[in-house]
């Protein structure tokens, strides 16, 4: 499968290209600098995209699904913050919208233990993305995690639609696994599930859901 | 019995006071009429205290009352940077640097438009699985930390960028995507547990190698699969007959290992200008199976190989090994005689024969065992030597030909990329390697009772060492120190440490007087020139 990776600056990125090559899918990855190209073809990316908004939404024709890691913005450099996008975000859902993917997977910047309904964390516009999927005609996975860190992934997870741990992390290895083994996950298809390190297998994780 | 519970105190006391004196009695009277030590003979029992203050000295200094950056040969400040580098993969510092900047010595220019990290030239797409501390809390009496997982970027230059040792010359080229290796140490001088922490946290690192030391390739040097340099000295250990002649048959079973990448002959190392030496209860009957010689007998090796005796007869030694084992063959060497160094350069470009890669040696070079004579004043110091050898192998055109690997005291980043704008093409460290591994810079190495296990091969010290904790460190420990050169690779507006010259540091003297060292000419006549037209001047 072609798959479009959006946002891989960050490790969770990476693994997700390297993990894609290695499931034979061909990942695309959008990138904020040439510099990053031999970094993505190395990870084994089978075409990498420049990010420039002319091109932006051509970088979707041809792919079957769309991996957005929404917490990291293809704007943002290794050296800035990590920046929420939200239009980059909303620009995506309309592109795979025109250009007719089938799948599209979020790495919610939500967190799993972010209250959606206000409170004492405000979300400002965090989930405005997430609406619009939710509108759309596609297969649409929206993934929220607890901390991501970085250590190595052990495998297993857990994954519900609500998970009450306010102080739980997930390994960006195990995150990567997740957003890969959901692209074709029937039980994923069109739910909004909370993830964090856990005790189950990530598969079967998934399909428990 | 109330009798005896009545004067029972009385007695106790009396005989603690009577045995006391007794005793200072006795040692007064032994202290008075000994014929060694003057001092006591004058002030009995008194002088004994000299004698004690100046025992615990040392430590006494280390702990109290030096200061951070006193301390030789590593300052507390240096002895913990290269920890915290390995313990917690932590450099920042607070508040300052604690250098001495009236001293003389050499700095980075920085470039008005430093690189941003994104355009940095490095392959991060191997992550490495590794451990590290985090401190909970900071107490008085102790620190309260725990250890944890930690996937880390292992920050190896790009393939394109890789140092490749014997690219046109051996059958099989030694690349490498780090500038930073593990110095020779050999199995022996340190004990197993040591070793094999250290192979396995360089194999897991990777992008690095490990330097056997002449002592021989042991299974603990394989343990952690890393790249081995094997070294062979004059001694031969591992590589000889049982008459102590070079024997080819066993160069080329060792030149079969694939993790053997190249070898390194000795000439020379910069603590010692001698034959290595071990004590005959270092020599198990391990060690000397590995070594090939008789166990429990103290090994003094040759100072020099009974092989050749000038530059001709070392090159083609050189071309021998080359073609039997197809591996990259370097020489170890101390920089003293540029007259010796000007042969060598000519002669290299003379036969168009000559070594792949020349281990430069600091004259604070660190060993195990060595005289104070030598240590202290035999060959010139890294960064006064590294400038020679690159300028001298430049100025006969050889310098494409070979590869330079600098060592002595570069056990932190910005001494590297100094090393590195000075000439050097990769970097070896030995004692901050030690140390990751639990050196407390005791000082004892040559007598087999190194408290923390590391330069011991006794079992009982060696318990102390545990290979799985301090694997991590010696991973971290490199890791750290190739991401630190990125940082100061992107500070001078470079995208590779690889690309460090001359012209991006420059030296500053106790006078504040800056010179470049960039123009600086090292062609020894043109020195003397300057030399007596500053004396003419004056």
């Amino acid at each position: 499968m072609r798959v479009l990776v959006i946002g891989t600056e960050d490790m969770t990125g990476e693994h997700v290209v390297k993990l894609l090559a290695d499931k034979q899918h061909e990942p695309v990855a959008v990138v904020g600098s040439q510099n990053k190209d031999s970094l993505m073809t190395k990870l084994g990316a089978t075409e990498v995209v420049v990010m420039e908004a002319q091109n932006f939404s051509e970088a979707f024709a041809g792919c079957e699904a769309v991996i957005y890691l929404g917490a990291a913005s293809p704007r943002t450099g290794e050296g800035k913050p990590i920046l929420i996008d939200h239009q980059t975000m909303i620009a995506s859902v309309e592109a795979a919208n025109k250009h007719d993917v089938q799948r599209f997977i979020l790495l919610s910047p939500l967190r799993a233990d972010e209250n959606e309904s206000g409170g004492p964390g405000t979300i400002g516009g965090k989930n405005q993305a997430e609406e619009l999927l939710r509108q759309e005609e596609i297969a649409y996975t929206i993934i929220r995690p607890s901390e991501p860190v970085e250590k190595p992934g052990s495998g297993k997870v857990n994954a519900a639609p609500s998970l009450k741990d306010e102080h739980g992390e997930i390994p960006k290895e195990d995150l990567a696994s997740v957003l890969v083994e959901a692209l074709d996950s029937r039980e994923t298809f069109n739910k909004t599930f909370d993830v964090t390190s856990g005790d189950t297998p990530i598969r079967e994780a998934l399909q428990q859901l | 019995m109330s009798k005896m519970k009545k004067y029972l105190p009385a007695v106790l006391k009396g005989s603690a006071v009577l045995g006391t004196a007794a005793a200072a009695a006795y040692l007064y009277r032994k202290d008075d009429t000994q014929k060694q030590h003057s001092i006591l003979r004058n002030f009995p029992l008194l002088g004994r205290i000299r004698y004690m203050t100046e025992q615990i000295g040392p430590e006494l200094r280390q702990y109290l009352f030096q200061s951070n950056t006193e301390g030789t040969p590593f300052s507390r400040k240096e002895f913990q940077d290269v920890v915290k580098a390995g313990k917690y993969k932590e450099r920042l510092i607070g508040f300052g640097s604690e250098r001495d900047f009236n001293e003389g010595g050499y700095y980075i220019r920085n470039s008005m438009f430093p690189k941003l990290l994104e355009e940095l030239r490095i392959d991060n797409s191997q992550k490495i699985n590794t451990k590290v501390y985090e401190i909970d809390e900071e107490g008085l009496m102790s620190r309260k930390e725990h250890r944890e997982d930690r996937q880390i970027d292992p920050y190896l230059l790009r393939d394109e960028d890789a140092v490749i040792i014997g690219e046109n010359t051996c059958r099989e080229p030694f690349r490498l995507k780090g500038l930073v290796g593990q110095s020779a140490m050999s199995y022996g001088g340190l004990g197993e547990n040591a070793i094999t922490a250290l192979s396995k946290g360089l194999g897991l690192a990777g992008g690095t190698w490990m330097n056997t030391g002449e002592g021989g390739l042991s299974p603990y040097h394989l343990a952690g699969n890393p790249n081995i340099m094997m070294q062979i000295g004059p001694g031969l250990f591992g590589v000889r007959t049982p008459g102590g002649e070079f024997s080819w048959e066993e160069f080329k079973k060792k030149s079969e290992i694939e993790q053997v990448k190249a070898f390194e002959i000795k000439l020379a190392q910069g603590a010692k200008i001698r034959g290595g030496h071990i004590e005959g209860q270092k020599v198990t009957e391990e060690i000397a199976s590995i070594r090939l010689v008789e166990p429990w007998k103290t090994i003094n090796s040759p100072n020099r190989f009974y092989e050749f005796s000038d530059y001709y007869g070392l090159f083609d030694f050189v071309e021998r090994m080359r073609d039997i084992g197809g591996k990259p063959v370097g020489i170890k060497i101390v920089v003293g005689d540029m007259d010796s160094l000007e042969e060598m350069a000519k002669i290299m470009k003379e036969t168009g024969k000559g070594p792949d890669f020349i281990s430069v040696d600091g004259g604070e070079g660190g060993t195990g065992a060595t005289y104070q004579e030598l240590a202290d004043a035999v060959g010139l110091p890294i960064m006064s030597a590294l400038p020679l050898v690159d300028e001298m192998l430049k100025k006969y055109g050889v310098r494409d030909r070979v590869k330079i690997i600098a060592s002595g005291k570069l056990v932190t980043p910005d001494k590297i990329a100094v090393a590195l704008a000075l000439g050097a093409d990769l970097v070896q460290i030995a004692r901050g390697f030690m140390i990751n591994v639990g050196c407390i810079m005791a000082g004892i190495c040559h007598t087999n009772h190194c408290p923390a296990g590391v330069a011991t091969t006794d079992p009982k010290l060696q318990d102390g060492l545990v290979v799985e904790e301090k694997q991590y460190r010696v991973a971290n420990y490199v890791v750290s120190l190739r991401e630190g050169l990125f940082n100061l690779a992107a500070a001078a507006g470079l995208d590779t440490p690889t690309k460090f010259q001359r012209k991006h540091i420059v030296h500053k003297d106790e006078w504040g007087r800056i010179s470049s060292v960039a123009d600086v000419t090292l062609n020894p006549e043109k020195v003397t020139e300057i030399r007596e037209k500053e004396k003419v001047a004056r």
